[in-house]
């Protein structure tokens, strides 16, 4: 059996959430891997060595810090789950104004898993997709390793045959956002929200003149951008 | 002296652990919450009014539909926009699938092990196949109506200030009837299932909180009710109080001074003559006698406001031809403000925002359910202490986790809050 831990840090915990939403396909897991740490599922969690660990949420407290760093000491193949773990996600957005609000077991930035300790892999999204994580876990269990996805949504979009929302005038971020969720936005005629992250290299600044043709203005662009991520380089 | 400290509690959302100190004139009780704040408030400031429903979202995975639709509404409420009813409807069914996904989960995830002696539900699979196989198909009823209506599992993309970016087919509302049917008797099982478990009773004069109208089972809309006094939305933001404590990143709430209860016992309390047939029989053949003041009885009732929710979303679907509509177009006429409360599967939740001419949020004002809870958990688990203090520690443990998971606290969602000075705010 392989030892898994999954712990949670700040964050609202849709990713948790996804996992136990696998079900029956949990289950499936299960017969593979050993969920020895699992706090919000069961009773009995185990604080010893992994094969993986598995982490949600961002870095917000001294304590988590040191607790984050004591995780990597433990599991030989860390992986980050969700916007929060992989880029800081929305908690990270106070940053700018943490300063003046933090109280005392506070750290001065909240920010991503990456930032303090080495990651394996990360899988993104806000939340993530149930699909991915298991496919992750599965891969590992058959010993593939892959790179992370680095084309951005448009891909998806134009494989479903979407109508671009880009092109009818709505601000989406699927140009410069990292693929893996389907195109589940635009799917919905909702323009992207940039949940999984920029790519790689993502054309800012053809596509921030684009926008601003479009009639929006440099604070709702910056907005836009910054939703899931600390301090995206602009 | 005795002490009692339960580090980490395990199966409720977000992180919190509980001290107990018992010397022989007092008992000090404290739910300690060590989640990073998370200021919500803050980060919502300078940002555009359509992107609150987005981020507040993500205040909590298990209610973000409750956190979408009452940032929505405060918005629309701001903005004087009104909504069709073919809106009403899709956001009721919204909400009613985030319902069924969390009071299900909550039953069998997170409560139900307690009760059969089992660690988790992932122990329960080969001793409780029926029980899980139960709880499995309702998850999954609820993820799928979520699916259709708000176009992703966590987090509603399609739900947005002025309507909805898409609307189900005709083949998926059939589909959800299909399943929601299936439903019906699950729930019911549900139901029965926690009524024969005798989950125990501890009873204590408490002072319940709840949306109530004149018209059905309020979720969405209505005034507030607290200790039989009507409240309209616009006022109830006066009555509360927050209080901060040192280290700990939640706010205490009180209803002017009193302790307030919200969540299914305060909902079932105050408007059990509103449930669907079906539940209201179901409630009847439980056995327990209304008004009920023990929190251990919200197994019984969150299982009754499942069978309810499902009801309800066969209601509305039946006769529900969906049609392509417009998203409402905005104007903003200068600096204004609005306010919403909806009642979240864990009780009563505000949310407040003022937005400049220019469309940007000015601040915003989040009251979530757990931490009216707080107050109410502690002085709870005071009165028990001394009734089971004699048993052995395990037990006295699992005693005051039940207790604690009976109110089902969402300690993510309670630590949004801004560090501000409260005192000094005005209310206006």
């Amino acid at each position: 059996m392989i030892r898994v831990g999954i712990f949670s840090f700040t964050c609202c915990e849709g990713c948790q959430l996804q996992i136990l939403d696998l079900g029956g396909r949990f289950s499936e897991l299960a017969k593979y891997f050993d969920f020895q740490h699992f706090r919000l599922a069961q009773e009995k969690n185990i604080e010893g060595k992994f094969d993986i660990g598995i982490v949600e949420g961002s870095i917000a407290r001294k304590d988590e810090l040191e607790k984050i760093k004591e995780i990597r000491e433990k599991c030989s193949y860390l992986i980050t789950i969700g916007a929060c773990a992989v880029s800081g996600g929305v908690p990270s957005l106070i940053n700018p104004l943490k300063k003046s609000y933090a109280k005392k077991p506070d750290l001065q930035n909240t920010s991503s898993i990456g930032k303090h300790v080495k990651v394996d892999y990360n899988i993104r999204g806000c939340p993530i997709e149930g699909n991915e994580f298991e496919m992750v876990l599965i891969d590992y269990l058959i010993g593939k390793r892959h790179g992370e996805i680095n084309h951005p949504v448009c891909v998806e979009c134009t494989q479903r045959k979407i109508d671009c929302l880009f092109n009818k005038g709505l601000p989406c971020l699927g140009p410069v956002t990292a693929a893996g969720c389907n195109a589940q936005c635009p799917g919905n005629d909702t323009a992207c929200e940039g949940c999984r992250g920029l790519i790689e290299d993502a054309n800012l600044l053809s596509y921030k003149t684009e926008l601003k043709r479009m009639g929006f203005t440099e604070k709702e662009i910056k907005n836009k951008l910054s939703r899931f991520s600390e301090g995206t380089k602009q | 002296m005795k002490e009692i400290k339960l580090d980490h509690i395990t199966k409720i959302y977000g992180h919190a652990s509980l001290d107990v100190k018992i010397t022989k004139d007092k008992t000090d009780v404290i739910l300690d919450i060590f989640e990073g704040s998370r200021f919500f408030e803050g980060l919502l400031r300078g940002k555009k009014y359509e992107e609150a429903s987005a981020i507040t979202s993500r205040i909590c995975g298990i209610c973000s539909d409750s956190h979408v639709l009452t940032s929505i509404l405060a918005v629309e409420d701001a903005l004087g926009i009104r909504q069709t009813k073919q809106t009403e409807l899709l956001r009721e069914l919204l909400v009613i699938s985030g319902w069924i996904r969390s009071h299900s989960l909550h039953s069998y995830f997170l409560a139900l092990p307690d009760y059969v002696g089992a660690g988790s539900i992932i122990d329960m699979a080969k001793t409780h196949k029926e029980e899980v196989a139960r709880a499995l198909a309702l998850q999954r009823i609820g993820k799928n109506m979520h699916m259709a209506i708000g176009g992703r599992d966590v987090h509603t993309i399609t739900a947005v200030v002025g309507g909805f970016t898409k609307v189900p087919k005709n083949e998926e509302i059939k589909f959800m009837l299909k399943e929601l049917k299936e439903g019906k008797k699950l729930a019911l099982e549900t139901v029965r299932m926690f009524s024969d478990m005798k989950c125990g009773k501890f009873e204590r004069k408490r002072n319940f909180l709840s949306l109530k109208n004149d018209e059905n089972y309020a979720i969405v809309g209505g005034d507030i009710d607290f200790n039989g006094h009507r409240i309209e939305k616009d006022m109830y933001r006066k009555h509360l109080t927050l209080q901060s404590r040192e280290n700990s990143t939640t706010k205490i709430i009180s209803f002017g001074k009193e302790e307030i209860m919200t969540g299914p016992l305060a909902r079932i309390n105050n408007n059990h003559q509103f449930l669907s047939r079906g539940a209201k029989k179901a409630l009847n053949e439980s056995g327990i006698s209304l008004p009920s003041n023990s929190p251990l009885e919200s197994n019984v009732f969150r299982a009754v406001e499942l069978l309810h929710c499902i009801d309800r979303g066969i209601e509305l679907l039946k006769s529900f031809t969906p049609k392509k509509e417009e998203i409402k177009k905005v104007k903003i006429n200068g600096v204004c403000k609005g306010c919403a409360v909806t009642e979240a599967p864990r009780g009563v939740l505000y949310h407040e925002y003022t937005i400049d001419k220019r469309g940007f949020i000015r601040n915003s004002d989040i009251i979530t359910p757990t931490a009216k809870n707080v107050r109410c958990i502690e002085t709870d688990i005071k009165n028990l202490l001394p009734t089971i203090i004699k048993e052995q520690d395990d037990k006295i443990v699992l005693e005051l986790e039940k207790l604690i998971r009976s109110f089902d606290p969402c300690i993510s969602c309670s630590t949004h809050f801004l560090e501000v000075n409260w005192s000094g705010r005005k209310n206006s």
